[in-house]
């Protein structure tokens, strides 16, 4: 038996049938060729400064933190990045390995539509076919991403298997690889799936918490106190988290979605309602019946909308070094119009689920202190759903 | 259904637990695995349907399901269930050789074959799975999931050669006898073939004489 790689703590491994295990392998081996190449390093640099718009801004949010009477609150500005969100970072990098291996085509899944919009643009940029893989719900949801992506010109699959969302969508993505991969790379948007994605997914965010520590040291002279972000599959999370995690000082905080609540069978809240599983590939904590059957969660928010989360946030809850707190929708859409009200800054309502939890613990903090809240990505997608949720019957 | 599917002549047949999430399937077994979880299907009365079929086949049965269904039940408890109602194998597709140790030690502790699969891309790897293979070696002819295809590319004769180049699985094949068992009373009731020289209790398989 090969030496177990991938795991983290108990989690991780690369659970996936034995058609897809050389693919998984080959990217694995081509990924650590690349990942400290120095042609590749400047290229992915480049792409990240002058295309994506790195680095993100570190914003001082003046107003609420008086608003809050407590912590001072940083907002890293994820939203401001090329297509809207940080999944553009992951991408960059993904698409420009699938290029170097020489794959011409790319599949990815999506849920809200930022990961299938941000692959979409890095295809288009970089000359490959894509191929997107989305929920039919959440293509009834994101219709605007839809056509974003079509426009891109991209492919984009509605999956009407399941329940019709994320989890279904990356089953469908995984099945399309397997049926071809000379030519194709399956480009994962989180830091889950089997080994090595939740590692390269990781180390191609980390770049957001790396920023975070640069750009506080020169405004504060010092580490934030906690760094918050919003966690469905956990890539931001990661992203934020990465570069913290030996500074045992920083409390590292990820909000996941709590639906209607987390007694309310309709939520999609892993760490607070899941249990140890296998599934996409790896070991993790999901949302499951007793026999093992994948619940179906709910979120108002469709990036969000995860029945599980990734291996390496399932070990950081674990050992006690990250945190995890349920957010529902109804505290989720009042910080999305508070932090319209009160920045002028519309956030996903992805992250607005970490600006909910930022608002709920700021006026407990001292006013030296500091929170770094991730704006993982910019509101525009939401705001039609927002106005249903609040009665509003607009079209988009 | 089950014992007219072994009068037909089936050599070993293939019982699925339903999964949520099928992701090696095809449309058609997806909706089987959707309509029996709606019909309230569990991995429990699947058990207790295969100790009633088990006293009327002696044909090598397995569970085909995927790894959630197994970890979420208990490795331990899964696998001796599965001895208990004369259960043959289990066949997990998302289980693939370097993540095996995750039930192999529970399989083998109670009898149960896990057996392993080669694909159109193992190549190199055909012969590690195979010198490892228990019960019988799967191999899956196609890229892609379950189901109809106008053609099938991939060079089977090929790849079959390759295994039987590098392993004797065809000779470790085993059967059951539920017969015996009834007799004896014991739940596992394997014996020799009585249909060639084959002296361990994991003698040939029927089928293949």
């Amino acid at each position: 038996m090969e030496h177990k790689k991938g795991r983290y703590g108990q989690y991780g491994g690369q659970y996936i049938p034995e058609t897809l295990i050389p693919a998984v392998q080959e990217v694995e081996r081509e990924y650590e060729r690349y990942k400290n190449d120095p042609a590749f390093r400047a290229e992915l640099k480049a792409l990240l400064e002058k295309y994506a718009g790195r680095p993100s801004r570190l914003y001082y949010a003046e107003k609420m933190t008086r608003d809050l009477g407590g912590a001072k609150i940083y907002l890293k500005r994820e939203d401001l990045n090329h297509t809207g969100s940080h999944k553009i970072n992951n991408v960059l990098g993904q698409v420009l390995l699938a290029k170097r291996m020489g794959k011409t085509r790319v599949i990815a899944e999506t849920g809200a539509g930022q990961h299938g919009v941000a692959t979409a643009t890095a295809a288009a940029l970089m000359g490959l076919e894509c191929e997107i893989f989305m929920g039919k719900e959440d293509t009834d949801r994101q219709v605007l991403n839809c056509y974003r992506m079509e426009l891109l010109g991209a492919k984009v699959h509605p999956v009407t298997s399941g329940t019709m969302t994320l989890k279904d969508a990356v089953n469908e993505t995984m099945r399309e690889w397997a049926s071809r991969m000379d030519d194709t790379l399956y480009v994962l948007g989180s830091v889950m799936g089997p080994h090595p994605f939740p590692m390269i997914v990781r180390d191609f965010q980390k770049v957001i918490g790396e920023e975070i520590k640069e750009q506080l040291m020169e405004a504060e002279g010092k580490l934030p106190d906690a760094v918050i972000a919003c966690v469905g599959g956990g890539s931001n999370a990661m992203g934020s988290f990465y570069e913290f995690i030996p500074d045992t000082g920083v409390r590292l905080i990820g909000c996941e979605a709590a639906g209607l609540g987390v007694d309310n069978p309709k939520n999609a809240a892993t760490i607070a309602n899941g249990s140890v599983g296998i599934f996409h590939g790896m070991k993790s904590l999901f949302c499951q019946d007793e026999y093992g059957q994948i619940a179906p969660v709910y979120s108002i928010s469709a990036g969000l909308d995860y029945p599980g989360i990734g291996p390496e946030h399932a070990n950081l809850n674990d050992i006690g070094r990250a945190q995890y707190v349920p957010v529902t929708d109804e505290e989720a859409v009042e910080a999305f119009e508070y932090l319209s009200r009160t920045e002028g800054i519309i956030p996903a309502i992805e992250s607005a689920h970490a600006v909910a939890y930022a608002k709920k613990i700021a006026p407990d903090f001292g006013r030296d202190q500091i929170i770094v809240v991730t704006i993982s990505g910019r509101g525009d997608k939401d705001v039609a759903a927002i106005a249903r949720y609040r009665g509003v019957e607009i079209f988009d | 259904m089950i014992p007219k599917i072994a009068d037909a002549g089936a050599d070993l047949i293939e019982i699925g637990i339903p999964f949520s999430d099928p992701i090696a399937e095809g449309v058609v077994i997806q909706a089987a695995d959707e309509r029996a979880l709606r019909a309230g299907t569990t991995t429990d009365k699947l058990f207790d349907m295969v100790k009633r079929v088990r006293r009327k086949v002696d044909v090598p049965l397995v569970f085909m399901t995927y790894i959630n269904p197994v970890y979420t039940y208990g490795t331990e408890k899964f696998a001796k269930k599965c001895a208990e109602c004369g259960i043959d194998g289990v066949i997990i597709p998302d289980v693939p050789f370097e993540e095996q140790e995750e039930v192999s030690g529970a399989c083998e502790a109670e009898g149960i074959e896990l057996i392993s699969m080669i694909a159109p891309t193992s190549r190199d790897r055909v012969n590690m799975i195979a010198r490892h293979a228990k019960g019988f070696l799967y191999c899956v002819s196609s890229l892609g999931v379950t189901g109809v295809r106008s053609r099938i590319t991939t060079n089977i004769k090929e790849m079959v050669d390759q295994v039987k180049a590098v392993s004797d699985i065809r000779n470790r094949f085993w059967h059951r006898n539920a017969r015996a068992g009834a007799r004896d009373g014991s739940s596992g009731g394997r014996r020799n073939c009585g249909q060639c020289d084959c002296k361990t209790d994991r003698s040939l398989w029927k089928g293949l004489h």
